[in-house]
């Protein structure tokens, strides 16, 4: 049985006169403590959600993190190289290079035209315009380097820092760490792309060996919780006598095992659901949307339903915010179609499939972006851009397209405890093939997360077949240079 | 740099006794927070002097006699940012810097504390798990014995026999994972033995093991392919716990099968049974990529092994010694050479059998090309119809062009469009078919082209024992979608032909091992539909032999999907050919009759091949006789290598030699030897750590409560001698489980009440057991308890798994789960086909573990995702329903009706007072609330 969510475990804390054994429990509890150990939340299990004091004062309350699925070209968007405008079609210099598909071909220059934006005069492409105008309020991580050059891997270490399965999501490290801020609904949700599930899938916001409470909750704007609704042919008052009926049945089961959290806690969590379908169904209904909201996110959209479908999931994301959901995963792409089709992997044509992939994410995310601005909550919120890799700087030999790059890539953080006016952390080479300047990692931008969230990724812990195991394993340091 | 103006030597000043004076408290005072004994950096520690001397992850920190080469003072003086130490501060004071300079160069003298001494024994050589079983007991030793014991020196009394009722369903629920059906009245020991010998039984303990292993149907990873031949292996768990199967020899099969006197190599599957990476070992070109994943194939095999049957945590030691438990990086990788030769893959479970239907397929086949170089003899050669295009080309189907290339993948192609060949003038058209009727409707995706050689990504030309890309045969590849238009009036021209018949062999080029895929092909003449096979399978072929009138004008070829997508549809025909239909034109007669009865005769013999049997195989592993040599990898990085290791394990256990012979040793005999050690009757693990997870199951946590970490790291038995005690029965009892289990099961302690007792304040964790815990069914049992209790379980054992998903092959499969409706989903949940990355949502809410991780224990959680899924569900809305429909066909009124529910769901009637509140309720709903309820979903 788990020692976190031992109701027996718990209670040892709580009681003065300690058999023998519980106490031996306490003491190795206490080792734990030290001023460097290891820091593990103390959870009472009757209410796995409960807000959860970080380990120093926080920046950040909640994140929410962009990830664009598929590896979205960097060298396109806001990667500013301009020796790969220079050397149009010609050779890398140092010979060709063999990367996950094959040997790559001549440089290409980007698909769109560079221009400053905003007062710091950040270069961005025309390719993401209006994410561009939110240049002067990001901070880039230019040097990002990934471990793998393979979507599924790639995505599961963007999300959990590992690149195999089994290891749990950033989110629910942070879920596990700090509980949430409104029991009301799932502390940590994730909302796929309207085209369906990212290549990593359920990955991507997994429990892992943490307690399963501290998964994700996968949903969106067109497919909300599931069995959130009560079913059809069972009438509102019936189902009202049967949780009732319920209650009572296990009350009496409760007056044996009195104290037996356990037990309490299913009771509550049927509490709890019914709570749920009283606030989800109206935090998923967008109707109560201005107009001028919809169309700032591009919600209304009636020629491209893809992107009022993304631009739907943005002002969820945007509500959760609100209402105190402490990690929201908003995902821009989607496996199921194929390479390419549905997410941002240019192999063959990227000429033809970054466009369309663009007018979906641009308008949408900035608006969601600006959304957090105006309405203040950028000030605890912690705003992550991200994607699994990078893209070559050259063509694929033989197709238009880009191939994977997992040696230098962009991320981008905005919002509490972070630096604004476009400044950056890392750099690519000449062309924006390597990380060459502060080479930055996944476990880096991990550590940042947290340190923004009040916590120290070393001490963050969770104990499994034989590992103190930690987000960022054995390695990640805070970039500094990216706090406010 | 060094500090030049404090070089000046003070080496006289420094004498032995001044290092506990001046270095022992700098050293305390700057080093040991990160160096000491709760951290170790760098795996250096500078707390005591064996450590010091012996220095850290990168060498020696102190060079005796010279200060200036020794890491220690080089990183105290150094002023790099990264390389500075201490880290954080103002690092040391000049004259600490030039103290600890002198120290050195006069020789680093380290005068001997009782801390430096008490550095030189290694406690942990002493930990209990290592040391020998305890072998003497008591005469009146029992469970019972050694468990109020230790109540009473704690001044505590068990709780009473728990009632017959709850006894019946915890027994039934931990031995069967099933409830009670209705009472028998038979006696307790009765009821044990009963359950005992039940086939139930060993379905519901193998699910433990093969939590244990991580045990799944599909590779995991991204392109997370079927494993139809895994379930063999899981069937292999359940007979051999029904047959009571000596547990040493369970593990010895398991590891060795291969190599046993008596072989099993069903067992094998235990060492294939965790994730695999087919994008890393299988399809990257990267070199680096592939040694990264087979590194992580090695450490699973080792792990997995060692944690499931000693509870070693071996994998702490891949990059660097074992943090807690004395075991180093080196004897980690002995154990790699242990496996190095063992690769995951399918095997024949009986290779006698294999080899007759081998020879017997090779028999037949030869006797068919015989008869069909006969009937081509006689009806001439014909005329190939992947010879109408220049060699080693394909008609781009957007534009009919001819193309040398291998091209993609396409879609947003117009469906029907005939797109004319000008190059190939006997080619009509070619087209991406979609329906109408007969011609099934497609997704209108569309890979490579239409061509005679093979496809982009098309695996194998072969089609049973003849391969199509050799001379003398012809292949027209033709993957699914597309569509193909012969003139026929050009090709009678062309080959002098009249009436014809149509021949060739029709199968899939694809990868058979990688996925289950279905096609269909479809032949019309002019507009008349002459063959078609629906859903053709991967290891399907059929044969094509079509009349083709004199009068005909066109043939059309169409490949289309099968409804699942495109991905492997690599369709082909073989030696595709027009030949002349012979009845009653130019052959004499009696030849006319010879090729009726050769002809009868080939298609006997293609019948009695196809009708051969399919060697059973199971998923398991491929040994390669002689392994690669194995080199310890620092920091675990498989790029960079260090000194060649032998096969072996660790020493800390010494029962028996960690020797396990050299790397001349062949493949299976490494493993044998292994599963020897293991299974060592004086091996102190493995039989403590096996009934302690039998006690686990029994009480909801072991007496060690961390099942497979019986280290350092894990926890301390609650009840060493009973461990002990119980690991001594099983040995002196031949390994039987189920020994153990009746023990178990017959002692007052397991028969206690949950109820709360006076010592839960004292005893929270419930270690001493005062009482039994109550227990909530995990996800597999709760689902066959609904089944149970609505009447709709099937109970058919055995056999491949379930599939209550729908399958789409894809470069990555995708499977969606569907809401199981019909009996053949109503299985028990052991036999459902388990997919490693995409969960199943019902399951995995109600915390059904992750089949990546390797689970002693499983997690449980509350959380009102359960709560909405056991009320809202459609499965527990559906099963809520047969439950009221069983019950109002088993009873005659309300009161009986609510009666039966209540007996059926806990086995108990309603008490007056819930009579009363139930009788407003529909029966529906009462079902729905029953199966919801925490008396429900607990064991008390």
């Amino acid at each position: 049985m788990n020692a976190l969510l031992n109701r027996r475990s718990f209670l040892s804390q709580t009681v003065h006169g300690l058999g023998s054994i519980a106490f031996l429990d306490l003491l190795s509890r206490q080792n734990l403590l030290a001023a460097s150990g290891p820091i593990r939340p103390i959870i009472d299990p009757s209410r796995p959600f409960a807000a959860r004091k970080p380990h120093f004062a926080p920046k950040a309350k909640r994140v929410v993190m962009v990830f664009c699925s598929g590896a979205l070209s960097h060298v396109d968007t806001f990667d500013y190289k301009p020796a790969l405008f220079k050397y149009h079609d010609q050779p890398m210099p140092g010979g060709s290079v063999v990367t996950f598909q094959g040997e790559q071909g001549n440089l290409i220059k980007p698909l769109r035209d560079f221009k400053p934006r905003g007062q710091s005069g950040k270069m961005t492409s025309d390719l993401l315009p209006k994410l561009g105008e939110c240049a002067d309020d990001f901070f880039f991580l230019h040097g990002m380097t990934s471990k793998t050059n393979t979507h599924g891997p790639g995505e599961t270490f963007m999300s959990t820092g590992q690149t195999l399965e089994g290891f749990p999501s950033a989110g629910a490290w942070v879920n596990y760490a700090l509980g949430t801020e409104n029991e009301n609904l799932p502390s940590y949700i994730a909302i796929p792309d309207p085209r369906g599930n990212p290549q990593a899938a359920g990955n991507n916001w997994s429990a892992a060996f943490l307690p399963a409470a501290y998964q994700g909750t996968a949903f969106n704007a067109e497919n909300p919780i599931r069995f959130l609704a009560r079913p059809d042919g069972i009438s509102n008052s019936t189902d009202r006598a049967t949780a009732d009926f319920l209650k009572r049945l296990n009350e009496r089961h409760l007056e044996k095992f009195p104290g037996d959290s356990e037990l309490a806690a299913r009771i509550s969590s049927y509490e709890l659901a019914a709570k749920m379908q009283m606030t989800v169904p109206s935090l998923t209904d967008l109707s109560s949307e201005p107009a001028h909201v919809l169309k700032m996110y591009g919600a209304d959209d009636p020629t491209n339903a893809v992107k009022a479908g993304y631009a739907k999931n943005c002002i969820l994301a945007r509500r959760l915010c609100e209402q105190g959901v402490r990690f929201v995963q908003v995902f821009n792409g989607a496996y199921a179609m194929g390479e390419g089709v549905g997410n941002w992997d240019g192999h063959k044509s990227i000429a033809s499939q970054y466009p369309g992939h663009a007018e979906i994410l641009d308008q949408p995310t900035a608006a969601l972006f600006m959304d957090l601005k105006q309405r203040g909550l950028l000030a605890d919120t912690l705003f992550v851009f991200c994607t699994e890799f990078g893209r070559m700087p050259t063509f694929q030999k033989g197709a238009s397209g880009r191939d994977h790059n997992p040696s230098g890539f962009t991320c981008i953080l905005a919002g509490a405890g972070v630096q604004n006016g476009a400044k950056h952390h890392g750099e690519t080479d000449e062309f924006g093939w390597k990380a060459a300047v502060d080479v930055t990692t996944v476990y880096d931008l991990h550590a940042t997360i947290l340190h923004l969230l009040g916590l120290d990724h070393e001490r963050l812990t969770y104990y499994n077949n034989g590992f103190e195991r930690r987000l960022t394993d054995v390695h990640g340091h805070v970039i500094q240079s990216a706090l406010a | 740099m060094k500090l030049a103006l404090f070089s000046i030597s003070l080496a006289s000043v420094i004498s032995a006794q001044d290092f506990d004076r001046e270095i022992r408290p700098l050293l305390q005072k700057h080093c040991i927070e990160c160096h000491g004994e709760k951290k170790q950096k760098g795996e250096l520690r500078l707390d005591a002097k064996v450590h010091a001397f012996k220095g850290g992850h990168d060498g020696p920190a102190i060079v005796v006699g010279k200060a200036d080469t020794s890491p220690i003072f080089q990183r105290v003086t150094s002023t790099d940012e990264d390389e500075k130490m201490p880290p954080k501060g103002d690092g040391l004071k000049p004259d600490e810097i030039a103290l600890l300079k002198s120290w050195i160069d006069a020789g680093a003298t380290w005068p001997e504390n009782a801390t430096d001494k008490a550095a030189l024994t290694d406690n942990r050589l002493q930990h209990w798990s290592v040391l020998p079983l305890k072998k003497d007991f008591p005469a009146d030793a029992s469970i019972d014995f050694f468990i109020e014991a230790k109540l009473r020196e704690n001044d505590l009394t068990p709780s009473p026999e728990a009632d017959a009722r709850t006894l019946s369903r915890r027994l039934h629920f931990d031995l069967h994972g099933l409830p009670p059906s209705d009472s028998t009245g038979q006696s307790y020991e009765a009821l044990v033995d009963f359950l005992l010998a039940s086939p139930h039984f060993g379905e519901r303990q193998a699910r433990h093991w093969l939590d244990i292993v991580h045990y799944a149907d599909t590779h995991g990873f991204e392109r997370d392919q079927l494993r139809p031949n895994a379930w063999r292996y899981r069937d292999y768990v359940i007979d051999s716990f029904n047959a009571d199967k000596p547990y040493d020899q369970f593990l010895r099969e398991q590891i060795a099968g291969d190599a046993l006197s008596t072989p099993n190599l069903t067992a094998l599957g235990f060492l294939a049974a965790g994730p695999w990476d087919y994008v890393g070992q299988v399809e990257t070109r990267s070199d680096m990529l592939k040694r990264a994943a087979r590194a992580l194939d090695l450490d699973d095999m080792v792990t997995q092994t060692l944690t499931a049957t000693m509870g070693i945590t071996i994998n702490c030691a891949r990059c660097h010694d074992h943090k807690l438990d004395p075991i180093t990086q080196e004897e980690y990788f002995r154990l790699w050479a242990v496996f190095a030769g063992v690769k995951r893959g399918d095997l024949e479970t009986d290779p006698a059998e294999s080899k007759r239907i081998a020879a017997e397929k090779s028999r037949l086949s030869k006797a068919l090309a015989a008869t069909q170089a006969q009937i081509t003899k006689l009806a001439g050669e014909g005329l190939a119809l992947a010879k109408l295009l220049p060699e080693a080309s394909g008609i781009d189907i957007r534009n009919g062009s001819i193309t040398k290339d291998k091209l993609g993948y396409f879609r947003d192609i117009a469906p029907n469009k005939k797109v004319a060949v000008p190059a190939v003038p006997s080619i009509l058209s070619v087209f991406l078919p979609n329906g109408p009727a007969p011609i099934p409707s497609t997704s209108g995706h569309f890979w490579d082209a239409i061509a005679n050689r093979p496809l982009n990504a098309q695996r194998s030309t072969k089609l049973g024992a003849t391969d199509f890309a050799t001379k003398g045969h012809s292949l027209l590849a033709m993957h699914a979608n597309s569509g193909i238009t012969f003139d026929l009036h050009q090709l009678r021209a062309q080959g002098g032909l009249n009436a014809m018949r149509l021949i060739g062999l029709i199968g899939f080029g694809a990868d058979k091992a990688a996925a289950a895929s279905k096609a269909d092909f479809t032949v019309l003449v002019d507009a008349e539909l002459k063959f078609q096979k629906l859903k053709l399978r991967k290891d399907e072929t059929a044969a094509l032999d079509i009349m083709v009138p004199a009068e005909a004008k066109t043939l059309t070829f169409i490949a289309t999907d099968g409804g699942d997508g495109i991905g492997n549809d690599i369709l082909f025909i073989g030696d595709a050919k027009l030949v002349p239909e012979v009845a009653g034109t130019r052959l004499s007669e009696s030849d006319a009759a010879t090729l009726k009865t050769l002809r009868a005769s080939a298609a006997k013999l293609d019948a009695e091949i196809k009708a051969l049997p399919v060697p059973d195989k199971v998923y398991a592993i491929v040994s390669n006789e002689k392994p690669p040599v194995i080199k310890v990898q620092r920091r675990g990085n498989p790029d960079d290598e260090a000194q060649e290791v032998t096969p072996g394990t660790f020493a800390w256990a010494k029962h028996a030699p960690a020797h396990l012979g050299d790397n001349q040793t062949p493949e299976a005999q490494r493993r044998l030897a292994l599963a020897d050690w293991i299974t060592h009757p004086e091996n102190p693990l493995t039989a403590r750590v096996v009934v302690n997870r039998l006690w686990h199951h029994h009480f909801g946590q072991g007496l060690v409560t961390t099942p497979s970490d019986f280290g350092l790291g894990g926890e301390k038995p609650s009840h060493p001698e009973l461990l002990d005690f119980l690991a001594h029965e099983l040995i002196t009892h031949g390994w039987s489980l189920k020994h153990i289990h009746k023990l178990i099961l017959m002692s007052r302690t397991y028969r206690q009440s949950s109820a709360a007792h006076h010592a839960s304040k004292f005893d929270s964790g419930n270690r001493l057991l005062a009482r039994q815990n109550p227990r909530r069914l995990d996800a597999e049992t709760l689902r066959d308890t609904v089944l149970a209790v609505s009447g709709k379980l099937n109970l058919q054992r055995g056999g491949p798994g379930y599939r209550d998903f729908n399958y789409t092959e894809a470069y990555a499969p995708i499977y969606e789960y569907v809401t199981p409706d019909k009996p053949d989903l109503w299985r028990r949940s052991i036999y459902r086909f388990i997919v490693r990355t995409t969960p199943h949502q019902f399951m995995s809410t109600l915390d059904c573990p992750d089949p990546a991780n390797f689970t002693p224990a499983r997690a449980q959680t509350t959380t009102a995702l359960q709560a909405l899924t056991l009320s809202n569900n459609e499965f527990m809305l559906q099963q809520a329903r047969f439950l009221a429909e069983r019950v109002q066909k088993e009873t005659h009124d309300s009161d009986s009706a609510i009666n039966r529910a209540f007996q059926l769901a806990f086995q108990r009637v309603a008490t007056p007072e819930e009579l009363a509140a139930a009788k407003p309720i529909d029966l529906f709903s009462l079902c729905r609330m029953l199966l919801n309820a925490n008396e429900f979903v607990y064991v008390d």
